[in-house]
């Protein structure tokens, strides 16, 4: 190629690599927030600490109360490892569904997510199991060209046994309540399909075979 | 610039759009794998296997080597895929993915959960499942394949009895045994469990509408 030639092949690139640019921190911070799901499902306090920001404004607000920069944040993960830990103990919250966006100065961000799991907590000579959910929101900073997490805020909606659920079992609806749940608005028309399970539906494919290409099956 | 800085320059930037692109078509495939899964298609999951020998399928029940040992294994459960009664969701969640720094490799680790309906006898089993994939992937003829998929369940559950052993479960005296936590260094001004009718505070506007939406509790009636 010649010289002007290879002159607007990098303008071009560049233009697109620009574009791109707040999604490779989109994907950086997603990346950050998933392992901090993935390190908490084994109390794995030093990796976790390590996710967080130098910055003495780093904030851990969790259930029990709010923990205020990295030694606070230390010491609420060392604490919670020395008491659980051990092949029965199982923390595991599943970071979903995140929404995050970048400052337009590109140094810090926000993020929403949602964390659902399984607990097994050692407890006494038994463990406690507990399926937990709730919602996180994030603010994060770039320090020294890598996202770290600043503040963090674990907002729990419910932790309960599996087979209890997550309704006091006092304002559990009476089956013949439940049986109410069928009188929709006036509906413009019916579905063509009927879904649930045990129907066999098989929701159609919108995308081609990964590696194949080939159409799906209807 | 030279044209050897230029060209230098140009494959720098290539590379970088590149791996982008690589990440997407890899977490793409990893969750086709598990939308393929919840019917057990196995034609379509076995073609997302590499064609290379070492190509593996390490599950609960043992290890599969190459791509005959894959079809075996799906291909064995061919009765299931044709069974309204089969049901085998395993969502494909919070995907990590590392591209190898020359292209023709990657690494992912996925979450998978999902709820499960296995023909038994003349019944079906009903289990809620979930655990770690570890994932290789490779590029071949420009497409990334998975190159070895391990499956590492941790628990599957009936939604009545969980996943702790009847005999593991605490007594009303364990449950009393409780270390505090480290003392908090201030206490929180929200309680968001249900049914506190809180509502998190969102950090960012309506996609479409670009109204705020603020924190709120919503009254008791």
């Amino acid at each position: 190629m010649s010289v002007e030639e290879l002159e607007a092949r990098v303008k071009e690139l560049e233009e697109q690599v620009k574009v791109l640019k707040p999604l490779k921190d989109i994907e950086e911070i997603k990346r950050l927030q998933r392992a901090y799901g993935y390190y908490l499902e084994r109390m794995m306090a030093d990796e976790l600490a390590d996710l967080f920001s130098d910055s003495s404004d780093a904030t851990l607000s969790i259930w029990v109360g709010i923990y205020l920069g990295k030694e606070g944040i230390k010491r609420f993960f060392h604490g919670a490892s020395e008491e659980f830990h051990g092949p029965e103990l199982l923390h595991q919250v599943m970071q979903l569904s995140g929404i995050v966006d970048v400052a337009p100065d590109g140094k810090t961000a926000m993020g929403r997510w949602y964390g659902f799991g399984a607990a097994s907590l050692p407890r006494g000579k038994g463990v406690i199991q507990q399926l937990m959910d709730g919602v996180y929101l994030v603010e994060y900073i770039k320090e020294n060209g890598v996202w770290k997490i600043l503040k963090l805020t674990w907002n729990p909606i419910y932790m309960c046994d599996p087979d209890v659920g997550w309704v006091a079992p006092e304002r559990v609806a009476a089956a013949a309540d439940v049986e109410r749940i069928g009188t929709p608005p006036k509906i413009d028309r019916p579905r063509e399909f009927e879904t649930l399970y045990p129907s066999g539906y098989i929701t159609p494919f919108h995308f081609k075979h990964p590696v194949t290409g080939k159409e799906p099956k209807t | 610039m030279t044209i050897e800085e230029l060209e230098a320059r140009v494959e720098e930037l290539e590379k970088e759009l590149r791996n982008f692109r690589d990440i997407e078509e890899i977490k793409r495939l990893q969750r086709a794998y598990g939308y393929y899964l919840e019917h057990m298609m196995d034609d379509e999951l076995i073609d997302l296997f590499s064609d290379s020998p070492d190509t593996m399928l390490n599950i609960l029940v043992g290890i599969y080597t190459g791509k005959e040992g894959i079809r075996r294994y799906f291909g064995s459960r061919k009765e299931d895929s044709k069974n309204p009664e089969f049901l085998h969701q395993v969502m494909q969640l919070s995907g990590i993915v590392d591209v190898a720094p020359d292209g023709k490799t990657a690494q992912g680790r996925w979450y998978g959960f999902g709820a499960i309906a296995l023909p038994r006898g003349k019944g079906i089993s009903q289990l809620f499942m979930g655990g770690i994939y570890q994932a290789e992937y490779i590029k071949e003829d420009g497409k990334w394949k998975i190159h070895k998929l391990t499956w590492n369940p941790f628990y599957s559950f009936s939604p009545e009895n969980g996943w702790v052993k009847p005999e593991r479960l605490p007594d009303e005296e364990d449950m009393k045994v409780s270390q505090p936590p480290p003392k908090p260094d201030k206490p929180r001004d929200v309680n968001s469990r249900y049914p506190s009718g809180h509502i998190v505070p969102f950090h960012f506007k309506h996609p479409i509408t670009g109204k705020e939406t603020e924190e709120r509790i919503v009254p008791a009636q």
